[in-house]
């Protein structure tokens, strides 16, 4: 052990989030009665580069090599103040928070006493492990500048191109026998009635036209290994078995649509239709209904599908604007429509200009559809004019959702990348990480992510090629210390760790005992608390440093 | 100044109250009233709803007179007044129609060339004479009234064309009392209209709409509603009377003012010369505060 | 290599320069208020996550301020350009904050001396700030700041107390505007967005009523850090509201006053800002007024349904007419037809928050003509192709992101923000390769 440990304590008032509730002063003043601390003073906002600066200037000051900053969440703040201990020469691991904002003055908002009082238990934990902090060295690995393209559509296709464009290599998995997805089905797009091919076309002769761009088809990923700027990747398919090595990995798998069988009649009745099948008609000009009528949300904003699937408004009135003629009568049954933007309010401004009528309805009472010889009858409770109305069409177009593709539960398993409720690729953080996934390396795209129009699928294409390209631009990247270690001399070679680690950080070593991947060991703690041998160290979240918190949280103060 | 007086047919025949106090008030003000000869109705009330060209007809065919006078035309209601507006507006535009009425009015000698200036009620005060005028002529401040203004639809809608004041938070009139002396204040529906455009169709419904308005005029506790216009008048004065039976509410008793009676009791005319004796509200108890009685 | 403009320091402007810088590319961030953190600085919770919005950028902030690969440049707007596409010369012209950004530690003592008082925009209006000011607790740079119109040493030659009382010796009067010259191989414009002025639709009285607020202000109105500290005080007498309503399309979905298109992101903000008002006083009424409900988004949905279900936060589908004030009470109703039963109905509240439509900013023309880039017929930087281009402009090398563009909510601006990133490292690359 190293010599006694001078802790600094910052407590933080965070204007009134915390300041409004937590006896700050007091808690100051505590925190300087526990051991081994030597300095602690208050701030108004701690990350402010103001209080950052004060930080360095103390450990300066006072030779601190440990700090203590009670404040926000370490989620959010943590990085910051790790980097400012640097700067200062102080190993970032040698850092704790104390979170007094979220775990304390947001919650006890009513009872400021016992809010300061759980504020300074919270220092003295945070104190009692600071002082067994050990420095830690970040291993730093190299990025094999190459990308893997799971799907050939769209958003596979433009993250391709931009990667290339960038000077790195990329192979593009796809599992059809051609690249081109969702695209290939689809005759015109929205907003601007645009050809698909002509979106299309270009995409495929520039993947062509890049030697940079290596493309596998008719085939899928099998195996996974490694971690970012190692990743070990099985193919197989049915010519082909490959083995290769990338640095990052990027899924723009794409989605399906799902077929609303049983609903409304569809599968029973041939004059009961899907948008596609409606799109395949126009295109071939076999449309010679005298009136259509198109439901919104059939499968979808329901429990089956609690979500919106943000196109198929816009998709229905392309096809109805596409569809619309002076004999034809066009209706379409709605609950909201998702019109939303510059683009799309015009789309809708000119599908009502070109006679398209549109009609409300309310989920709990949704259209009904009978048929009958000269047509489909729908009737529908229009809350508009508080009665019930009554539309013959000869054609019916459901408007579904999209949903994710079949093997994605697959593939997440195969990532080790988590999905949402709705079956879709979950990203790091909904607001200021769409698509990056919280496993290193690995990002999203597309309508893998979510329903989305092309235009969104191609920027966020563009967005992952940004995202992927930063660490095999660096070459080099470091990764954090906070990892598992084994004991060789404790380890029976038990192979239970490398069961439960959800990274596939463990391997057995040549002796047969287990060991880490430092890179991609992430720090979660699952394998020392399984290993039966007592034989795994969680580097700065110790045995002992965790007995410490919590014997300190049992004291009186 | 000199104006061309279009009084309008209602105050010619029935709100004769309006026109005696205008011409008792005027001279007060340096203003002279030329009356305009052979002038009629503006069109408004009878044509506007089914016959567009007898509607512009009818309102050119005055402007034209006015405009042969070579004097601005001052109109006293404000139906009148959004009358030629508009049909100043729809003949800027439509030359056709222009050549036809002045196909017709060629007849009588007249032309309409459409340069005529309209001057509204709340224009010659607030606008032309403005504040120091006004303010001038005062000798029996209204000091401690409080009114609530009634601009009336047509002077302050339809706000794409011109109109004397403002379609949401029109203050004309407001400030126009305040120069005499009083207080305003605005009243939730100040700028609801008084419903007489429904009078022959729906009456009860006219009733209900002004009983609105004089509710919330006297939950407020003003001392009064003022108004410029003689339709507008004819529903909050002489039929206040038929509102409270169709409301069911005989609380309902406001005095009822036109602008320029007020403006003439703060000058220190006599009430009878200002057409008082006409207005059925109860108003006796105001112009005794202001010492007219 | 040569660095990258970019223009505009919100969160689509952080984003990018962050994504460039990462991977050692040079950023030049060019922002024209005194601090980069843009309209998402303002705003309490974030949808659908309800994450403190200042918490999760202010790190972001933080790392532009202290990347090596960033050189932020505050009260500067760009005004010449030159050249082309791999080869950009840019001229900055940078306002004096007539403070040494070396010395001001941000302390904040000349602003509390300071007798000058002037509306806050980063309260959108509701607080007040000095005539020296720091932007905004978590500004970066953390650096005050003196307006020069309200100064009484500008104006009228007295005072300087803020010299006489600076622990720092920060403050220098004698500072004057500098025009830097920039040589970048591609341009990203992130400017941003304004909010609509709702003075025009008269008959919901904002400006005339006390207790009508758009969103922004309410959102000032209800964060911690706002002029009431988070309590829902009504602007009137102080009162806690307790039955609030939001009207939807202020300004937006209009023929008339305001815009044609939608603001794509009001729906959610006003169920955010709902479910907000539920957290501050759970007993209170929220309604929202609307004409179709977008939850278009990823996790929207959910979060409305939470907000109607657990919440108790009612949807009413009708565009109310007019708004009447009690002049006594200073409450509003609310006239309205609930489309769902065909009823004209009115609804009594304390406090009315109008979701005003998201407008193009309005310097766009300015910096338009400067860049040559083309404007819609709104006036937001147009794109060269919706669905083939969405992010690249009518001029080869600039690019655009975020709001500038349409109204967009942040995940879009953030991905955005890193396309185009993206484009601007492949015209690094190709110069790089073709020199």
């Amino acid at each position: 052990m190293m010599a006694t440990p001078r802790i600094g304590v910052f407590v933080c008032r965070c204007g009134i989030n915390i300041g409004a509730y937590v006896d700050v002063p007091k808690v100051v003043e505590y925190a300087k009665t526990l051991a081994n601390v030597v300095y602690a003073e208050e701030n108004m906002y701690t990350c402010s580069s103001d209080g950052l600066n004060k930080i360095k200037e103390a450990i300066r000051k006072n030779n601190l090599d440990r700090v203590v900053v009670a404040s926000c969440t370490p989620r959010t703040h943590e990085p910051l103040f790790q980097a400012t201990c640097e700067e200062a020469g102080v190993n970032k691991y040698l850092f704790e928070m104390a979170n007094i904002r979220d775990q304390c003055s947001w919650v006890h908002m009513t009872e400021p006493e016992k809010a300061t009082k759980k504020a300074e238990d919270l220092v003295r934990m945070a104190v009692a492990k600071a002082a067994l902090l050990q420095p830690g060295d970040e291993p730093e690995i190299d990025i094999n500048p190459s990308t893997l393209i799971i799907g050939g559509g769209v958003s596979g296709m433009q993250a391709a191109i931009s990667l290339a464009d960038q000077g790195f290599n990329v192979t593009i998995i796809e599992k059809e026998p051609e690249l081109g997805g969702t695209l290939r089905t689809l005759d015109t797009l929205f907003p601007n009635n645009m050809k698909a091919s002509q979106v299309l076309e270009p995409l495929l002769q520039k993947v062509k036209d890049r030697p940079r761009i290596k493309v596998i088809t008719n085939s899928k990923v099998k195996g996974v290994n490694g971690f970012l700027g190692n990743f070990d990747i099985t193919v197989e398919g049915e010519n082909v078995s490959e083995n290769f090595n990338v640095g990052t990995i990027i899924v723009a798998v794409g989605s399906d649509s799902f077929k609303p069988n049983g609903l409304y009649l569809y599968g029973q009745d041939k004059r009961v239709i899907t948008q596609a099948q409606f799109e395949e008609l126009l295109k071939t000009n076999k449309v010679d209904a005298k009136s259509v009528v198109m439901i919104q949300c059939v499968g979808a904003r329901n429990e089956d599908h609690p979500y919106c699937s943000r196109i198929c408004c816009n998709e229905a009135l392309k096809n109805a604007i596409n569809a619309a003629s002076p004999n034809r009568e066009i209706y379409i049954l709605y609950r909201d429509l998702q019109t939303y933007g510059v683009h799309y309010s015009k789309l809708e401004q000119d599908t009502k200009r070109k006679g398209v009528r549109f009609l409300k309805y309310q989920p709990d009472k949704p259209p009904q559809v009978t048929a009958e010889q000269n047509g489909l009858k729908i009737e529908l409770y229009s809350p508009t004019v508080n009665e019930k109305v009554e539309l013959r069409s000869d054609l019916l177009v459901l408007s579904t959702p999209l949903i994710p593709v079949s093997d994605a539960k697959e593939l997440s398993q195969l990532l080790k990348v988590p999905l949402d409720s709705n079956g879709f690729f979950m990203e790091a953080h909904v607001k200021l990480r769409p698509i990056d996934f919280a496993t290193d390396g690995i990002y999203i795209c597309g309508t893998a992510h979510s329903p989305k129009d092309i235009g969104e699928s191609i920027t966020q294409a563009l967005g992952v090629a940004s995202r992927a390209a930063i660490p095999m631009a660096m070459k080099k990247v470091r990764t954090a210390a906070i990892m598992s270690e084994v004991d060789q001399k404790r380890c029976s070679g038990c192979g239970t760790c490398i069961e439960v680690c959800p990274y596939n950080a463990l391997r057995k070593n040549d002796k047969g005992l287990a060991e880490t991947i430092a890179a991609v060991c992430k720090g979660c703690g699952v394998c020392g608390a399984t290993c039966p041998e007592k034989a795994i160290t969680m580097h700065h979240f110790t045995d002992e440093e965790i007995a410490a918190q919590g014997l300190a949280a049992l004291k009186e103060n | 100044m000199k104006v061309a007086f279009y009084p309008g047919c209602t105050i010619q025949t029935d709100q004769i109250g309006y026109e005696a106090s205008v011409r008792n008030i005027m001279p007060k003000l340096n203003t002279e009233l030329i009356d305009m000869e052979g002038a009629s109705c503006c069109g408004f009330s009878p044509f506007s709803s089914f016959n567009e060209a007898a509607w512009y007809y009818s309102s050119a065919r005055n402007m034209a007179i006015a405009e042969r006078m070579n004097l601005p035309m001052l109109t006293l209601c404000n139906g009148c007044h959004l009358s030629f507006t508009e049909t100043k507006h729809v003949l800027t535009k439509d030359q056709v129609m222009k050549a036809k009425i002045n196909e017709k009015i060629s007849r009588e000698g007249l032309i309409y060339s459409g340069c005529l200036e309209l001057i509204h009620v709340f224009e010659l005060f607030h606008d032309k004479l403005g504040e120091d005028k006004i303010k001038h002529v005062v000798t029996k401040p209204l000091t401690g009234l409080k009114f609530g203004a009634h601009p009336g639809c047509h002077a302050i809608r339809p706000s794409k064309l011109i109109r004397p004041d403002d379609s949401e938070n029109p203050k004309k009139l407001d400030e126009m009392i305040q120069w005499l002396g009083a207080e305003t204040m605005d009243y939730p529906g100040k700028i609801d209209c008084c419903g007489s455009s429904l009078a022959s169709t729906s009456g009860k419904t006219v009733m209900e709409m002004a009983g609105e308005k004089l509710k919330n005029v006297k939950n407020l506790g003003l001392d009064g509603l003022v108004t410029t216009c003689p339709f507008c008048f004819k529903i909050f004065d002489n039929r206040q009377r038929a509102i409270q039976s169709v409301i069911r509410d005989t609380s309902i008793e406001i005095p009822v003012f036109y602008y320029t009676q007020l403006l003439g009791l703060a000058i220190g005319l006599k009430p009878e010369i200002l057409g008082l004796d006409l207005n059925q509200s109860p108003i006796d108890a105001v112009i005794s505060r202001i010492g007219g009685l | 290599m040569k660095p990258v403009l970019v223009i505009g320091g919100g969160i689509a402007g952080i984003q990018a320069s962050l994504d460039l810088a990462d991977r050692g590319i040079n950023v030049h961030l060019v922002e024209k208020t005194p601090s980069i953190g843009g309209v998402m600085a303002q705003l309490d919770k974030t949808f659908p996550t309800m994450d403190c919005s200042i918490c999760i950028l202010a790190p972001k902030m933080i790392e532009c301020l202290r990347h090596h690969n960033i050189t932020i440049h505050t009260q500067s707007e760009v005004i010449g350009l030159q050249g082309n596409v791999g080869d950009f010369f840019v001229k900055v012209l940078e306002h004096p904050r007539s403070v040494d950004a070396k010395k001001c530690t941000g302390c904040g003592l000349c602003s509390e001396k300071c007798p000058v008082k002037r509306p806050s925009d980063f309260q959108a209006g509701l607080g007040q700030r000095k005539a020296i000011y720091l932007a905004f607790p978590q500004a970066v740079p953390l650096t005050a700041t003196i307006d020069r119109d309200a100064c009484l040493w500008f104006t009228k030659g007295v005072c300087k107390t803020c010299e006489k009382i600076c622990p720092a010796n920060a403050v220098n009067y004698e500072q004057i505007e500098n025009t830097i010259d920039l040589n970048v191989s591609s341009i990203i414009v992130a400017t941003g967005f304004e909010q609509y002025n709702p003075k025009g639709i008269g008959e919901y009285g904002y400006g005339r009523y006390k207790n009508v607020l758009t969103a922004l202000e309410f959102e000032r109105l209800v964060c911690a850090s706002g002029p009431t500290s988070g309590i829902l005080n009504r602007p009137s007498d102080g009162g806690i509201a307790h039955n609030i309503a939001f009207i939807q399309c202020v300004g937006s979905r209009t023929q008339t006053n305001g815009y044609s298109y939608c603001s794509s992101s009001c729906c959610m903000y006003a169920t955010k800002e709902a479910v907000l008002i539920k957290e501050h006083e759970p007993s209170s009424h929220v309604t929202i007024y609307y004409m179709d409900l977008r939850t278009f988004g990823k996790g929207f949905q959910g979060f409305v349904d939470r907000a109607q279900s657990y919440w108790g936060v009612k949807y009413v589908r009708g565009r109310p007419g007019e708004i009447i004030e009690d002049p006594n009470t200073k409450n509003l109703t609310i006239l309205y037809e609930n489309t769902e039963v065909g009823k004209v109905e009115k609804d009594l509240v304390d406090m009315v928050i109008l979701c005003t439509a998201a407008v193009p900013h309005r310097d766009n023309e300015k910096l338009s003509s400067v860049l040559d880039l083309r404007l819609d017929e709104f006036g937001f930087f147009d794109t060269k192709d919706p669905i083939t281009a969405p992010i690249e402009t009518n001029m080869q090398g600039i690019y655009v992101c975020g709001s500038c563009h349409g109204p967009r909510d942040i995940p879009e601006s953030v991905a955005e923000a890193s396309a185009t990133a993206a484009k601007s490292a492949e015209d690094e690359f190709r110069f790089m390769v073709n020199k």
